[in-house]
């Protein structure tokens, strides 16, 4: 059984009643979950609210769930819609944590000079060359995915990677060819 | 395939054979492959901070008591959070800082708040919530309001609230006002963000008046980039023209992306270019040059052709007309310049060098000799052979001489050598094969520089390149010659600057005392 049938299935049975095949899902999406609202949001708190909302929202919309696209597509998609909510309210990109482990429950790393550079520089791209590189670069995912997630085309996420890759050179300059020879 | 093709795949996963091959034989485009992939390695490399596993059960608490206290009070915080809005007064604060008078409000006989008020107080309450259900519900109450009162919105567009600001270009672009996207325009500003929203819900609106926004803004250095990423979000037949009429005037690392949708979009593309070629001036039709050689727009070459006459965009014109790929278009730049026919043939690569040597055979004597003298920049053995030909034809036979003359190497002195009996041009034979410096043609070129045939100047010219200890030695013999006794003395005075009799004796004694 793929992961996507067994996503499927549990949504099937959420829908005739089982209330816990949503703890399952909940389960099986949450690291994933709090990874990509960490890469959108850069903040260990934010990331868990806005992971959370996600899950809130799906629990709302999957008694009119219709299977048109896999589960994992269509959460992503709440979750991608609940960070970009969450980032317009902020004046500013997010700092960067760079030592997050100020929560006990969340292990430490540790950044390079250049990676907390290239962290800033992604995070100050605009909103959906950000979103289209880190779904394309940090998530794997294809351009008709990620152009469905972000409700574009193949082609505009196409272009945004390419405007992305190009700031992000632009704005890293000599660090970049000194961090990757 | 060419470099343009091959880096299109840069962003795909997995590549043909044939960019893998392209790539290893093209050092620019595996440069830029390897770029990109240390770039997405980098990225890739970024840590995230991994939750210890006991937070996962923290976790699942906290969400669960969420959706409890969402089940137990769902609807209610809405209209207690309007309550409390209305009775702090809070309704002034949230007026829209106005860019532009808005339509007049009509007031209701009621002493309930007015219609203003109710849509404003919704879209705060709008804008602070992420829940679709609620979304939904107040998007119902706001629009019809909305029709009348969405000039105030716009006002809320400029918020540095970046979520209100959001809001509000998601409730314009719901209400579809034709007029709004005027008053879009008047929002954009320094802020990258906020110009990229704002031109994404131009975009998103696609009104008649969507593209020509989109357009200025693509004219605007600091707003290129989020208006071509807006551009792709209109429907291609009303987007590409945008980017082909703005094309001229983008910024280097603009025209990267631009070219990238066009070419995904190349049929619209060419019939947009096609039309934009018409009209355009020269300094545009330079700039639009490229991009009507990568699109193989095969109508746009005359205008091309005209405009590599202009000494100023003579350059831009080549290099689109290379990018057409067609190599009988060398055949007209010829008949107009050599060294613009020169630049198309080094940009236009195989397929125009085999179409020069074509043309060097040409029956039109004037092309064929212009295309051998080009034979000169392109030796090898293909040019050695044409030569052969060319040198054999009355038309091109002088300009062959010089041209094999201008190739080193042994084979150009030997076709040389065959022609020159039957040749008139003796002394242009002699020159020419001195020229190709080949050491073991010294004999040759000694037996016939004291032929009566070759002018002095050509002998000398020649011998000059011969060491002196062969060719005195020779020139003296010579003197003892009776038919070459006269022109053996006047290189051996010419070469030697000696005044000395034409006497073999008197030249050996002098020889001599030289060492």
């Amino acid at each position: 059984m793929t992961l996507e049938q067994g996503d499927e299935d549990l949504v099937r049975q959420y829908q005739s009643g089982n209330a816990r095949a949503f703890d399952a899902l909940v389960e099986r999406h949450r690291a994933f979950a709090y990874r990509l609202g960490r890469r959108l949001l850069g903040n260990h708190h934010t990331a868990e609210d806005a992971s959370q909302d996600a899950f809130l929202r799906a629990c709302t919309g999957l008694p009119n769930f219709r299977f048109e696209c896999p589960f994992r597509v269509w959460f992503t998609r709440i979750l991608v819609n609940v960070c970009r909510s969450r980032r317009r309210s902020m004046r500013r990109p997010p700092e960067i944590e760079a030592e997050p482990a100020a929560d006990p429950e969340v292990a430490p790393v540790e950044m390079t000079e250049f990676q907390k550079r290239l962290d800033a520089a992604i995070q100050r791209l605009p909103e959906k060359q950000r979103l289209t590189l880190i779904l394309r670069v940090q998530e794997n995912h294809d351009f008709s995915r990620i152009a469905e997630i972000l409700g574009t085309t193949d082609d505009a996420a196409r272009m945004n990677l390419s405007l992305a890759r190009k700031a992000l050179r632009e704005t890293l300059g000599p660090f970049l060819a000194e961090a990757m020879p | 395939m060419n470099c343009e093709d091959a880096r299109r795949w840069i962003d795909e996963d997995g590549v043909p054979a044939e960019v893998a091959a392209h790539r290893a034989e093209c050092p620019e485009c595996d440069r830029a492959f390897r770029e990109a992939e240390r770039l997405d390695a980098a990225i890739r490399s970024l840590p995230v901070p991994e939750p210890r596993a006991a937070y996962w059960a923290g976790y699942d608490l906290r969400l669960r008591a969420r959706m409890e206290r969402r089940a137990g009070s769902s609807g209610r915080w809405i209209a207690a959070a309007a309550a409390i809005l209305i009775a702090a007064g809070l309704a002034a604060v949230l007026m829209p800082r106005e860019t532009a008078p808005p339509p007049p409000v009509r007031e209701t006989a009621a002493a309930g708040p007015t219609p203003l008020t109710r849509f404003m107080l919704t879209f705060a309450e709008y804008a602070r919530t992420d829940d679709a259900q609620a979304r939904a519900a107040l998007e119902a109450r706001l629009d019809p309001l909305g029709r009348e009162l969405w000039p105030h919105l716009i006002g809320k567009v400029n918020s540095a609230d970046r979520r209100v600001a959001g809001s509000a270009l998601d409730l314009l672009v719901r209400l579809r006002v034709r007029e709004s996207v005027a008053r879009l325009e008047s929002c954009l500003g320094e802020e990258a963000w906020r110009n990229e929203a704002v031109l994404s819900a131009v975009a998103r609106l696609d009104l008649p008046d969507s593209p020509g926004v989109l357009g200025r803004a693509l004219r605007h250095p600091e707003r290129q980039a989020q208006a071509l990423s807006a551009c792709s979000i209109l429907p291609p037949r009303r987007a590409v023209p945008v980017i082909v009429a703005a094309y001229a005037g983008l910024a280097p690392e603009s025209r990267a992306a631009a070219d990238a949708y066009l070419h995904a979009q190349a049929p619209l593309a060419r019939r947009a270019l096609a039309q934009q070629m018409d009209a355009a001036d020269n300094a545009t039709l330079a700039a639009l040059a490229p991009l009507a050689g990568d699109l193989r727009l095969r109508e746009a070459a005359p205008r091309l052709l005209r405009l590599a006459r202009s000494e100023e965009h003579s350059a831009a014109a080549i290099d689109g007309l290379a990018r057409l790929k067609d190599p009988l278009l060398l055949r007209p730049l010829l008949d107009q310049s050599t060294s613009n026919a020169l630049a198309f043939v080094q940009i236009a690569g195989q397929p125009a060098r085999l179409q020069l040597r074509r043309l060097a055979l040409d029956a039109d004597p004037r092309i064929a000799s212009a295309a051998v003298l080009m034979l000169a920049e392109f030796p090898g053995s293909e040019t050695l052979r044409v030569l052969r030909a060319s040198v054999a034809r009355p038309a091109t036979h002088a300009v062959s001489i010089d041209v094999l003359g201008r190739i080193d190497g042994a084979e150009a002195a030997r076709i040389l050598v065959g022609i020159y009996a039957a040749s008139t041009r003796k002394s242009e034979i002699v020159t020419a094969v001195g020229r190709c410096g080949v050491p073991e043609m010294a004999p040759w070129l000694l037996r016939a520089a004291l032929e009566p045939q070759v002018s002095v100047d050509a002998a000398r010219e020649v011998l000059s390149s011969v060491p002196q200890r062969e060719v005195v030695p020779a020139l003296i013999a010579g003197l003892e010659r009776y038919d070459r006794r006269s022109r053996a003395h006047e290189i051996l005075r010419r070469l030697t600057e000696q005044n000395l009799p034409a006497s073999a004796a008197a030249w050996e004694r002098w020889w001599k005392k030289q060492g």
